[in-house]
């Protein structure tokens, strides 16, 4: 859908983005803090929200976001993402801590002095405008000649593919398309940070695939500075650089889809990223960047920088397991299956053994174990992540 | 500097300059000020000071060149010290407070004779002279000085920054505290002045201990006379509105629970109490019951029984006002009814509970909450009601009518007036805040929004039955009322000469042809083309004030906003009457002198509606999804940008509700300007009290004719004029949500 050519990008939308980037040409992770940062950084420091009902939505968070990133806020409903890519937007005003745009403190800017865009869950499209109006709107607000604004809205419907609709109600287009409409009412007006809350939730299962690739293809040729908040681990892996996980109004840990899915530090990230078990085991010991955990009657070796001798929690994920007879090659561990189903991509078990129930998946087998059988789960000692 | 800043000089600067300063005896728009513009009562403020001693408006002008000197030198943001902006922005908002409480002050401080207070004339320089009423020029200065106050405040980072925000919440406040919270403090004050008018709270007691009011006896129960005019309303308020909510719940479960034909012609019943003048029924029932009317005539022609005065009083009063207001629960129950979830009920019924006990124990107790605002609803219609005591009452008083008789009968006693004004207005006030109360908790009522598929249970047999065997014949009833009193209007002498005639509208609304073109001759136009410009004046502003105040309320946060949105619909609960006399009280001297004038009826039209504007905007805003408005504000639009390009455009529906609402109710209002018309403002509704008054009920009833027709044809009208430009799926929703029914 995204296929026009890059010179109309250039032309339209990129040519104050592409500037310091030209003369730049360090990658946006290696410019240091003493220099200006380009104008899509974005940071967070010590930002609180509290709407003065309880608990603070968000309890003092920090993080910076590198120019041309996509970054994810992730988490479950009410961990605070939401609240986060408000005030980014400016439509909620923190009670203390800064927020940082290029650089430049906008913690008390107002969200129409900010650079930034956002693109709404429910789209929002003006239902009594049609679509020339709502993409032209943000530049017809601020002033523009009406010329000006058509020339900007029309290559921009271009670029999203969406030329030949100018002139039809939001009400008369397909969900995908209101929501490219939505985008490009954000793009049009050269967001240093483009922002995208839960943009696949009103979608059906079908297209959200294709329009989260979109997203990313987009984002990848403006290089353009995203936030993207949802609830989704899967969109959120498939769509970041990094992931912002949060939990309750902190941030739980940040990082790459690959370490947080892989590597995670936190009970939390372990069971909401890849629902890893987190069972309790003992660090017998440790020298050289390698302990010896032991987990119900398993022991084994894993590589880790830092653990603590005793009691430790150890998560692994459902798909490091496999049903095995054989006690002698690598950890295994013994119980009794308790539920088992088949869901076609595999088999899934809760197994109880001696250090707890044990959620399973078999991705090779294709029949469910008969409740109530033994069976012994054998597991690759590096998979396990000792975890606080 | 911006054009808000340049606008707000410019209008401080032409009230001071180009207009009259004073109120004119005739109409500004007479424009004979301009012939006499350096006169004494015509010259503005600047020529006053100059010329006729008007020394103390000197701090005006100079409160506009310090205003002017500071927005000159605007404080760099940027470059400025911590906190210098902020300390700038309020130097710009005491300067506007000053002048627009300045304007205000010196009004109330110097009267017609000089100082008003005492301690002033000691205090204070002596000046020479004194002033009237303030006209359009100070209009125009106070209101500019509110834009520069709103100016500094958001300046001052209140209301995020946006100066559209904190101007017409400025403005709205200022508007609500002079036209409905001064009036009503105004009564107070008259009430503790004596004789001599001085304070006195003995004055006070004296008036309100009156046997007249509280004098208790059981046989008032039941229609003796001889009981407080105070039990008297608070009885006939009970009886009304368990009356009304009683049949009006009957009428919404035929309508929504029974297979009854015609269930959509019922739905039409909702439209009769805001297009009928408020004494329609009453004289209808006096054309059926009263001693000439068919009823009686009928009974001692056929069985010799003679004919009876019972319909003037009580039971007279209380018939009329079920007709009336049945309509009103009506309107407020079918909401109710139609919210109780189907679900539930058949949930309750797959538990094996007959349809008695799934009505009696889970029907019943989710429509309690509703059940209770219709009721207090009804108590608030009929302590307000106005027009069916007057019609109806006989020696039967109600406070209402007492007020009236105690500043149009021959008494004359303000002070009287103004404490029954102030016991009626605490009952009302009373039932307002319990009504509150009530419809808060009703949250067990609303519809999830969710897919509530089930089919509504049927009702059990006995309630079927009652609904259907009382509901009916009541509505027969009712439509027999109201055809009646068309017929009356047809017939030479009601109840004794039944010879078909037009003479009552050739009497009221004959036009002549003669050589300087058409003449209208009849009676009735004076009045009916001053109803139809005031209500056509009224509209708008009300429109305006409640859609910006909703705007303000569902919208925008700031600190107090539960206590503006009580304000601006404080009015909904004070009684016709008790407005009246608080704008005779507040308005009839300096500084605002408006009694007599068309605009105290335009004003009093406004503020009346007010909380029917401010409640549709309310219902139609939460249904705009609140994204909206952020998107446009990410898109670097501000608060006015968004009002009017994002939201107006989508709340038509609304305001063309508001529109058509303050005019049909401005048309039909007659409680709260019986006092406030003069022979020049003289109003269809007071016409037609003049006609009944004096027992020529043929042109009235023809007069009441033509006002619902005019009503009904405004009403077509603005439908299909929106109707012609739908949006998508909103369609139009005339903006009278349930409790919104005003009163009377």
């Amino acid at each position: 859908m995204l296929c026009s050519p890059p010179l109309v990008l250039r032309l339209l939308l990129v040519d104050e983005l592409e500037l310091p980037k030209m003369k730049n040409t360090t990658p946006p992770s290696a410019v240091s803090a003493a220099t200006q940062p380009a104008k899509g950084t974005l940071e967070f420091i010590n930002v609180v929200k509290d709407y003065g009902t309880g608990e603070p939505a968000v309890k003092g968070i920090t993080f910076r976001i590198e120019d041309g990133e996509l970054v994810t806020l992730l988490g479950p409903s009410g961990c605070g993402k939401t609240t986060t890519l408000r005030m980014v937007a400016g439509l909620e005003m923190p009670n203390s801590g800064q927020i940082l745009l290029g650089g430049k403190d906008v913690t008390a800017k107002s969200a129409a002095q900010r650079n930034v865009s956002l693109v709404f869950q429910s789209y929002a499209l003006f239902p009594h405008m049609n679509v020339m109006e709502n993409v032209g709107y943000g530049p017809t607000v601020q002033g523009m000649k009406k010329a000006q604004v058509e020339a900007k809205v029309n290559a921009v419907l271009k670029l999203i593919g969406l030329t030949g609709f100018e002139k039809r109600l939001p009400s008369e287009l397909s969900g995908g398309q209101q929501q490219r409409v939505a985008i490009a009412r954000a793009l049009v007006l050269e967001p240093a940070v483009l922002l995208f809350d839960e943009p696949l939730s009103n979608l059906d299962t079908k297209l959200r695939r294709h329009v989260r690739e979109e997203i990313r293809e987009l984002q990848q040729r403006l290089k353009i500075t995203c936030v993207y908040v949802t609830h989704d681990r899967e969109e959120a892996m498939a769509v970041s650089d990094h992931i912002i996980v949060m939990d309750r109004g902190n941030i739980a840990e940040s990082g790459t889809a690959n370490q947080l899915f892989f590597q995670p530090r936190t009970a939390f990230v372990a069971d909401f990223l890849s629902e890893a078990n987190v069972a309790k085991g003992q660090v017998v010991s440790f020298a050289n960047g390698a302990a010896t955990l032991t987990l119900g009657d398993a022991r084994f070796d894993i590589k880790t920088d830092a653990a603590t001798l005793g009691d430790a929690k150890i998560a692994l994920r459902p798909d490091v397991f496999e049903v095995t007879t054989d006690t002698g090659n690598g950890p295994s561990i013994a119980g009794v299956v308790q539920k088992s189903a088949f869901i076609g991509k595999g088999v899934e078990l809760v197994v109880t053994t001696s250090v707890g129930d044990l959620f399973v998946f078999l991705p090779k087998e294709r029949a469910p174990h008969p409740v109530g059988s033994a069976i012994r789960l054998g597991f690759a000692a590096d998979e396990a992540r000792l975890i606080v | 500097m911006t054009a808000y800043r340049i606008i707000a000089l410019m209008i401080i600067a032409a009230g001071l300059t180009l207009v009259p300063w004073y109120a004119l005896q005739d109409s500004f728009y007479a424009f004979k000020w301009i012939a006499k513009f350096a006169g004494k009562d015509f010259a503005p403020a600047i020529i006053q000071i100059a010329n006729f001693n008007k020394l103390w408006l000197i701090l005006l002008p100079a409160l506009l060149l310090a205003s002017v000197g500071l927005y000159a030198r605007p404080v760099d943001a940027v470059r400025a010290a911590e906190g210098a902006v902020r300390s700038w922005a309020r130097m710009v908002m005491l300067i506007g407070a000053t002048g627009a409480l300045y304007v205000l002050a010196q009004g109330f401080a110097i009267g017609a004779q000089g100082y008003t207070f005492d301690a002033l004339q000691a205090a204070l320089p002596a000046i020479s002279g004194g002033q009237f009423g303030m006209g359009s020029g100070a209009l125009l200065v106070g209101f500019g000085f509110i834009l520069i106050c709103a100016d500094g405040i958001a300046a001052m980072g209140y209301f995020r920054g946006d100066r559209f925000v904190a101007s017409s919440l400025l403005c709205i406040v200022v508007l609500v505290l002079l036209f409905v919270f001064f009036p009503v403090v105004r009564i107070l004050y008259e009430g503790i002045l004596d004789q001599d008018r001085g304070l006195s709270i003995m004055a006070f007691w004296d008036r309100f201990s009156l046997r007249k009011l509280w004098a208790l006896d059981i046989a008032c129960l039941w229609g003796g006379s001889g009981c407080g005019v105070a039990w008297n309303t608070l009885w006939l308020a009970l009886l009304c509105a368990a009356g009304t909510t009683f049949l009006g719940l009957l009428l919404a479960l035929i309508v929504t629970r029974s297979n009854f034909r015609g269930k959509k012609a019922l739905r039409l019943l909702t439209v009769l109490p805001i297009i009928t003048p408020p004494f329609v029924v009453g004289l209808a029932l006096i054309m059926l019951f009263g001693r000439a009317g068919v009823v009686n005539q009928f009974l001692e022609w056929a069985f010799g029984i003679p004919q009876t005065r019972w319909i003037y009083g009580m039971p007279g009063v209380l018939l009329a006002q079920l007709f009336a207001f049945t309509p009103v629960a009506f309107l407020v129950l079918i909401g109710v009814v139609e919210g109780v979830s189907p679900t539930l009920e058949e949930a309750s019924q797959s538990l094996h509970a007959t349809r008695w006990q799934t009505f009696r124990h889970v029907t019943l107790p989710l429509m309690a909450p509703g059940l209770a605002n219709a009721f207090l609803v009804g108590f608030i219609e009929s302590i307000a009601d106005f027009g069916n005591p007057i019609v109806l009452g006989g020696n039967f008083g109600v406070m209402s009518t007492e007020i009236y008789f105690a500043i149009v009968g021959a008494q004359l006693d303000q002070g009287k007036a103004a404490v029954y004004s102030l016991i009626l207005l605490a009952f009302a006030l009373f039932a307002f805040w319990l009504q509150r109360k009530a419809t808060a908790k009703k949250s067990f009522v609303t519809v999830s929004g969710k897919g509530d598929t089930g089919l509504p249970s049927p009702l059990p047999e006995g309630v079927r039955r009652t609904a259907i065997f009382v509901g009916v014949p009541w509505l027969a009833l009712t439509v027999v009322l109201y055809g009646m009193s068309m017929f009356g209007a047809f017939v030479k002498v009601w109840g004794r000469d039944h010879t078909l005639t037009l003479e009552h509208f050739v009497k009221g609304f004959s036009i002549d042809h003669g050589p300087h073109g058409f003449l209208f001759t009849g009676a009735a136009w004076h009045s009916l083309f001053n109803t139809v410009q005031f209500s056509l004046a009224a509209a708008p502003l009300t429109a305006i004030v409640g859609i910006l105040s909703a705007y303000l309320i569902a919208r925008t946060t700031f600190k107090g906003q539960r206590a503006f949105e009580f304000l601006t619909l404080l009015s909904f609960a004070i009684p016709g009457t008790v407005i009246g006399v608080a704008y005779i009280f507040a308005f009839n001297v300096p500084p605002i002198e408006l009694t007599g004038t068309g605009l105290i009826i335009v004003l009093c039209f406004v503020f009346r509606n007010l909380p029917v504007g401010v409640r549709g905007g309310i219902a139609a805003l939460s249904q705009l999804d609140k994204s909206l408005d952020e998107a446009s504000t990410t898109l670097g639009a501000n608060g006015a940008t968004t009002f009017r390009r994002v939201l107006m455009p989508l709340l038509k529906p609304a305001i063309v509700g508001a529109l058509i609402y303050g005019f049909v109710r401005s048309m039909t209002t007659v409680s709260a300007i019986v006092f406030l018309v003069s022979g020049d403002t003289e109003v269809a509704t007071t016409y037609i009290i003049g006609r009944v008054i004096n027992g020529d009920y043929g042109v009235a009833i023809a007069y009441c004719a033509v006002l619902i027709l005019i009503m009904i044809v405004a009403i077509v009208f603005v439908q299909w004029l929106v109707g012609s430009r739908k949006l998508g799926r909103r369609g139009a929703v005339l903006a009278a949500p349930s409790a919104a029914v005003a009163v009377g």
